[in-house]
């Protein structure tokens, strides 16, 4: 039911149920917000889109009121303009005077609001905020003093991420936002999932900059610089920079990786087809073994945290292969650097993923095989992006042409695929099918990707097997299936991306990464991955060889240490 | 901590009615004296509510603590009587005499103390109890002897 309301001394069509700031959004009137959040139940904590409402004596939030028809609205009002003034004002009174070292420097939402308002003198002063500093996890960094208390971060964290690490403890002018009994963060239930840091207006989150301590490797002689990717990482700096589509974005990231100065550039495609390889031998294991049932994806590290500390029991359902990422580095590391008659401790590996949690997972002790790492460092594409700018990069004139091709390079499409909900199904089930019956699956499977989707179950069978497969987006869809785990036999796989839409939208992304960058990104992951020639794991010519010659032998026990892990019961508060 | 009494406690209230959160942090409080991580860990793996929640539930008030008690638990009244007749100067004389802050318990486990919200004895402020015992009209030198009556006589033991 639409009706007509005055905004502006404008009559306006809107509909029933919209709320005020919806109706402003759509037409084209913009109105400060820094607690509001797209899909989100709102809240009205910041105050910052007040409106004056005739008939009101109160300005009255706009994401908080629905619009009725006897509403006529004013919403730049001088009362309304100096309202939202001074609350940025009170809110810059305590807040540290930090900007030009801050990490969110130019890309801050309090710094634009206070700019867009034309905060230009420190009317209102007060104590600024010490609260500690909070370095502990090698993935999050939480700096209270920089919180201005909006609640997005507890609200994904709970309600998008059911993990509900932080909360608002105390009260008064001594509130702030910590985790149970004020532990340091890597003490904490924290899954490192980068969600919040996401949309932390501030920097009161961010992430832990690995690049400085990566740049010292750059001037060691004795280090060989090795750089592995995700093709999701291609379609994200790829939308970020506008690349057209026609261009080859694959030869551009690698000739802008070698540029900055790394001389292995490799993507993860192969090592995404060893892993892919890998689940289906822990499957057929544990079918031969009557279990354990069902088997649950381990590529998300954010997710195989959230086992270790919540569901005990279900550590020895995970797949205890390693992650695309993870495996990376044993084939930077033991085929790469055999092909180049390196040693594995003379290279040092990047992996470039749109990933936090994937810092913690490289930094997991299981993860590190006789001093040596499978991963040196990990950094997110926020950090890609800041190292293309600070190296000089003109992305726009880089030539679409690979000058020296790593061996490794040759992959199917499952490299792709991965990055998104349902993808890791699909080419695992394709490659399933092939190990156990040696044939390609029944044509009236169906594709099932999950975009945008919560929570998918279906049935497939292969051969004699008839399994039972789920797929999840979204952490917080998966405690309904594992609750029901108890009485029931008939699932056998389970795919779990802690973020929704997988790596496309996790935690590293670039801040001001909207849905429908999401979208666009996502499309071109897609269709790249339908323009890939090898569309199946086991037509990869070069898995047999890298398997023969390089993982298997000399030492076919050791190769199994390589590419699998195995993982802890964690002791936090949940 | 007392593993079986707390689980023994939380029985008394239904399982996963997080409405009894309140209630069950009061009762460990009143019977433990202070909020143990153990406790956190059992009332939110009972009540059904992330410990994160329980955390900020427990500090909105004043009421719940979660450093046990030392022997001499140190009330300082923070309300507004007290804080108009100079309760800020006593804790501060306080905190240096204890070495500790609010909310804190002094490495031999003699000194506690906590700055309460209102001790409800505004009429003859300021107001510092120790161990419920009330001091009313507290002055620096009177806070001053108190601390000293406790420490001699602990030295004389």
């Amino acid at each position: 039911m639409t009706f007509e309301i005055e905004i502006n001394n404008k009559p306006v069509k809107v509909k029933r149920g919209e709320t005020i700031l919806e109706v402003l959004n759509r037409i084209g009137i913009k109105v400060p917000t820094l607690c509001s959040m797209k899909d989100f139940v709102p809240t009205g904590m910041c105050r910052l889109c007040v409106v004056e409402l005739e008939g009101r004596d109160m300005l009255i939030p706009a994401c908080s009121f629905k619009v009725e028809e006897w509403m006529k609205i004013k919403t730049h009002s001088p009362r309304v303009v100096l309202a939202r003034k001074t609350i940025i004002e009170l809110l810059l009174a305590n807040h540290p005077d930090d900007c030009l070292y801050c990490e969110r420097n130019g890309n801050c939402e309090l710094q634009q609001h206070a700019e867009d308002m034309h905060v230009r003198e420190r009317r209102i002063t007060g104590q600024k905020n010490t609260t500690f500093l909070d370095r502990s996890s090698i993935a999050l960094i939480h700096e209270p003093s920089k919180c201005i208390l909006c609640g997005r971060c507890i609200r994904v964290c709970t309600e998008q991420m059911g993990v509900s690490v932080l909360s608002f403890i105390r009260r008064g002018v001594a509130t702030s936002v910590r985790p149970a009994l004020e532990k340091p963060i890597n003490s904490s239930n924290c899954v490192f999932c980068g969600q919040c840091l996401k949309v932390c207006p501030t920097a009161a989150l961010s992430d832990r900059v690995n690049f400085s301590e990566m740049q010292v490797f750059f001037h060691d002689p004795h280090k060989k610089m090795a750089v592995t990717y995700s093709p999701a990482v291609s379609a994200i700096i790829a939308e970020y920079f506008g690349f057209k589509t026609s261009k080859n974005v694959n030869a551009v990231i690698q000739n802008i990786l070698r540029k900055i100065g790394f001389e292995i550039v490799f993507d993860t495609s192969l090592a995404t087809d060893i892993m892919i390889v890998e689940m289906c031998g822990d499957f057929i294991k544990r079918l031969r073994e009557n279990g354990p049932f069902p088997m649950f994806s381990s590529s998300c590290p954010a997710w195989v945290k959230y086992v270790e500390q919540t569901h005990e029991g279900l550590i020895k359902n995970l797949c205890t292969s390693k992650s695309f990422s993870q495996i990376s580095g044993v084939v930077a590391k033991h085929v790469i650097a055999r092909q180049k008659s390196l040693l594995p401790e003379d290279i040092y590996l990047v992996s470039i993923l749109p990933c936090t949690a994937a810092k913690f997972e490289a930094s997991r002790p299981q993860m590190t095989l006789m001093g040596i790492s499978d991963v040196d460092s990990v950094i997110t594409v926020r950090e890609f992006i800041r190292m293309i700018k600070m190296y000089g990069i003109d992305v726009d004139r880089i030539v679409a042409e690979i000058e020296e091709k790593e061996v490794a390079s040759t992959a199917s499409v499952a490299g792709k695929l991965v990055n998104i909900s349902g993808g890791t199904t699909e080419v695992f089930l394709k490659a399933l099918s092939h190990f156990l019956v040696g044939k390609p699956f029944a044509a009236n499977f169906s594709v099932p990707r999950m975009i945008n989707k919560d929570y998918k179950e279906f049935q497939v069978e292969i051969g004699d097997y008839k399994l039972g497969i789920a797929v999840i987006n979204g952490l917080s869809n998966v405690n309904v299936l594992i609750q029901q785990l108890s009485n029931r036999d008939d699932v056998h796989f389970v795919e779990v991306m802690a973020c929704t839409n997988g790596c496309m939208g996790g935690g590293g992304l670039p801040l001001s990464w909207s849905k429908e960058a999401e979208k666009r990104s996502i499309k071109s992951l897609l269709e790249w991955a339908e323009e890939d020639t090898v569309k199946w794991v086991h037509h990869n010519t070069l898995l047999k060889d890298v398997y023969d010659n390089y993982l298997n032998a000399p030492m076919p026990s050791e190769f199994h240490e390589r590419l699998h892990t195995y993982f802890v019961k964690r002791e936090v508060l949940i | 901590m007392h593993d079986d009494n707390i689980d023994s406690l939380l029985k008394t209230y239904p399982a996963g009615r997080q409405e009894y959160l309140i209630p069950a942090l009061q009762e460990i409080q009143h019977r433990w004296g202070f909020i143990s991580e153990e406790a956190v860990k059992k009332l939110a793996e009972y009540l059904r509510v992330p410990s994160s929640v329980i955390y900020g539930v427990a500090t909105f008030y004043n009421q719940f603590r979660f450093v046990r008690q030392g022997k001499y638990h140190f009330q300082i009244c923070y309300g507004t009587a007290c804080y108009l007749f100079g309760t800020s100067t006593l804790l501060e004389e306080l905190e240096s005499m204890l070495g500790i802050k609010d909310g804190e318990i002094s490495d031999d486990g003699l000194f506690s103390l906590e700055v309460a919200g209102c001790l409800g004895g505004c009429a003859q402020a300021p107001v510092v109890a120790v161990n419920g015992e009330f001091y009313t009209h507290v002055t620096l030198h009177q806070l001053r002897q108190i601390v000293e009556n406790i420490r001699l006589e602990e030295n004389l033991r």
